[in-house]
């Protein structure tokens, strides 16, 4: 019982020296043990808001596109086998994610992601894995000019996000946990999209919406609550706005 | 196909305007919904004089159950005479912001003033910082009414040097010409063989004893127990949201407590 112990001496010499409760009826404490301080970040909510304002989701996507563009210049075949390149904002998968992707078949895409979340939006640098499946049941190739764009006015899809940090457990527990499933993983969270994806100047944009899977489960079982609670039918509280580009090879 | 890229341009304008905000990961610490207690703390000070006794709701272990804690906060708002809530942890399981926004969301429907603990859910994943963000310190004493009611963090796990004996110490501390009429301890873990060892079982009962804590109030093993220690202490562990179950502690400034397990109704558990 180490921590004990230790704590216990400090505290038996406090048993009778506390000082006194006096002043004012509250006293508040942080026991911040565990919680590295956090370092300057954007005001409460400026992310939030920040995504909220339309200009700001334009600069996003042309900010998405130069980025977009060494891309463009790979070779006709792609490294890999890859059919295209992508990056997206938003939709849980980084403040900016960049990868490459697959076509199987007419209808079915696959694609991995590296995404970036900067301190400046939840306090912690953060680097995330996305491997994410969509199903394009309307797609049609073949639209704009200087580049092969597809056209899919709704698809869906299905993403596997793993957040890559020490505070998230994958595998097996810290040792002083009794067993090693006292919790379930919590490096890997999955989301539910449906989008929509149209030519824009030679390369294929899209817009998703992505909900995460634990929320899916939440809304099923009240879905009133969710309603009455949050905006578009309740899928706000449970989801996220995604913006990205292809650029097919 | 001008027909499928108009369809397109709509789907994203509805998205737009239906939906608008962005989230970058689902590990987010920064939280929309807050509660912190300096708001709640002055809203308690206006009950202050609203009578003698104290009646406070107990709520545990939600976990995600927000149709479960919609229907215990409305029992709850339909009494109208509980003086402040007591959360006492474990409102997400894995420590996510947006679990944590829809426990917040919720809590928030509630008349009464809500003081939080975290749980040892709500602590795993970046939960430590979402809980501070939305609620506070983890550790929060305040009086009311001449009793002195003390929150503390005890998630031995996942926390190191918790409790803070010498918070809870200088919190339960009598002043000078203070008149005190109940000292109560607040965790979501209770003190057993589990989290605890045997060692320091042994250890916070002496001290809690020692510190004149008449009781101290527990979630997270889902179900109603009260045990008495070897010191005179009572240890409560009150049933779970998750289980559409609140608690009720009545204090009296005759120094006797009541506590009573509610769904629509409430039956009375135990009184000393």
């Amino acid at each position: 019982m180490p921590e004990g112990s230790a704590q216990g001496s400090t505290v038996a010499a406090n048993f009778k020296a506390a000082p006194a409760a006096t002043g004012p009826a509250v006293r508040a404490s942080a026991t911040g043990t565990g919680c590295p301080p956090r370092r300057a970040r954007l005001p409460r909510g400026a992310a939030a808001r920040l995504c909220s304002r339309d200009t700001a989701r334009l600069a996003l996507l042309v900010w998405s596109a130069l980025l977009i563009l060494p891309a463009r210049a790979l070779p006709a075949e792609g490294v890999l086998g890859t059919d295209y390149a992508v990056v997206q904002t938003a939709g849980f998968v980084g403040f900016v994610a960049a990868g490459v992707g697959w076509e199987l078949g007419p209808n079915h895409e696959i694609n991995t992601l590296l995404g970036y979340v900067p301190e400046s939006i939840t306090g912690f640098e953060l680097w995330q894995l996305t491997g994410k499946y969509e199903y394009h049941p309307f797609a049609r190739e073949g639209f704009g000019a200087g580049g092969r764009t597809k056209a899919s006015p709704l698809y869906l899809g299905f993403s596997l996000i793993y957040g890559h940090s020490p505070r998230l457990h994958f595998g097996d527990l810290p040792e002083e946990y009794p067993n090693p499933n006292y919790y379930p993983e919590t490096a890997f969270r999955c989301t539910l999209n449906v989008g929509t994806a149209f030519p824009l100047g030679g390369m294929t944009a899209y817009a998703e919406y992505d909900a995460l899977c634990i929320g899916v489960i939440a809304y099923y079982r009240a879905p009133r609550w969710f309603q009455e609670h949050y905006r578009a039918y309740g899928l706000e509280g449970i989801g996220s706005l995604a913006f990205g580009l292809k650029g097919y090879y | 196909m001008p027909s499928g890229r108009a369809l397109s341009l709509l789907l994203v304008l509805a998205l737009g305007l239906a939906a608008p905000s962005c989230r970058y990961s689902p590990w987010e610490t920064d939280p929309d919904c807050t509660d912190k207690p300096g708001k709640n703390l002055a809203s308690l000070a206006l009950r202050e004089a609203g009578g003698s006794d104290v009646r406070i709701a107990l709520l545990t272990d939600s976990h995600n159950n927000v149709d479960r804690l919609d229907e215990v906060v409305s029992w709850i708002n339909a009494r109208g005479d509980i003086d402040f809530v007591i959360v006492l942890g474990d409102i997400t399981n894995q420590g996510l912001l947006l679990e944590y926004e829809w426990a917040c969301t919720g809590l928030r429907d509630l008349n009464a003033p809500r003081f939080y603990t975290i749980g040892n859910h709500d602590a795993i994943s970046f939960g430590k910082e979402v809980f501070r963000e939305m609620f506070g310190p983890y550790d929060l004493a305040f009086r009311f009414r001449n009793s002195r009611f003390i929150l503390y963090n005890a998630n031995k796990f996942e926390f190191s040097g918790v409790p803070d004996y010498d918070f809870i110490a200088a919190a339960a501390a009598v002043a000078g010409g203070e008149t005190r009429i109940h000292t109560v301890a607040f965790s979501h873990v209770p003190p057993e063989v589990d989290v605890y060892t045997q060692a320091e079982v042994d250890f916070e009962e002496a001290f809690m004893a020692a510190n004149g804590v008449d009781f101290t109030v527990h979630g997270h093993r889902d179900v109603y127990s009260l045990v008495q220690d070897g010191f005179g202490t009572r240890h409560l562990i009150v049933p779970s949201v998750e289980r559409a179950y609140y608690s009720v502690l009545t204090l009296t400034a005759g120094d006797a407590v009541t506590v009573e397990t509610c769904q629509d109704t409430c039956t009375t558990r135990a009184s000393w």
